[in-house]
């Protein structure tokens, strides 16, 4: 069985979407259990992939036009989030910068 | 704002979530197809299927046997609330089902997987959905 999801850019639909269904709404989950509730002593296996979800939800969100609609469906950590978001800006500046240096001194002038 | 709690974003848009039962209305059948996404503030009961995410808001139940082709977002109730629980109650869900802390839960909940949030309460079965039992379903763009 195959089904066919509505044209979400047609913009009667749109308005409709956001006449009838409602705006953009915020709801907190809760604290992640899972996640938050980690052991302090022994080993603790990571299988839980939140950390790469994370850093890409961080990554897709500095790119994306509108930053809400990016993570929009995906429960993150705002928090977490944040602090991603500031370690990829800062390892990019710090990337960006080694890659300068590099190029100056390497440069054929 | 509390930081450490994992905070959702429902943008009805980007999610297509084009459907809606308003708080205080209530819908019931035995065939109910919604194309589309569904943010359930209301009452819905009997079968049927949601072509999309589910939303169950706080004040939203969900009685019945629904089958769900996308993610849930139980904030509400499934199967009902204490005085009208329905133990027939199964959410066949092809996604993940997120509980959060206001989310109860009576019936049995099939997914692929689940995420459940400090206080949620889960008094049903959960069974995991192997991935030959999925079905092809949304046609991304």
């Amino acid at each position: 069985m195959i089904m066919k999801r509505m044209d979400p850019t047609d913009p009667l639909d749109i308005y409709f979407t956001e006449h009838v269904v409602g705006p953009t709404a915020v709801v907190q989950l809760g604290r992640s259990a899972t996640v938050r509730r980690q052991p302090k002593r022994g080993v603790m296996l990571d299988m839980l992939k939140d950390k790469p979800m994370l850093v890409g939800v961080a990554a897709q969100s500095l790119l994306a036009k509108d930053p809400a609609r990016a993570i929009a469906g995906k429960p993150v950590s705002l928090q977490g989030l944040r602090n991603w978001r500031r370690t990829l800006v800062v390892g990019g500046l710090l990337t960006w910068s080694a890659v300068l240096v590099a190029a100056t001194r390497w440069w054929p002038f | 704002m509390d930081a450490s709690q994992d905070t959702l974003v429902i943008d009805p848009v980007k999610l297509n979530i084009v459907n809606r039962v308003a708080a205080g209305s209530s819908v019931s059948g035995e065939q109910l197809h919604f194309k589309g996404g569904l943010l359930l503030q209301g009452s819905l009961s009997g079968r049927g299927e949601v072509a999309g995410r589910l939303v169950v808001w706080p004040t939203g139940q969900l009685i019945g046997k629904y089958k769900v082709f996308g993610d849930v977002y139980l904030l509400g109730h499934l199967g009902g609330v204490t005085d009208e629980l329905d133990p027939h109650t199964t959410l066949e869900c092809h996604g993940t089902v997120y509980v959060s802390s206001t989310g109860v839960s009576t019936g049995t909940i099939m997914a692929h997987r689940l995420r459940m949030y400090d206080g949620a309460t889960l008094q049903g079965p959960f069974r995991t959905l192997r991935s030959n039992q999925s079905l092809p379903v949304l046609n991304r763009p």
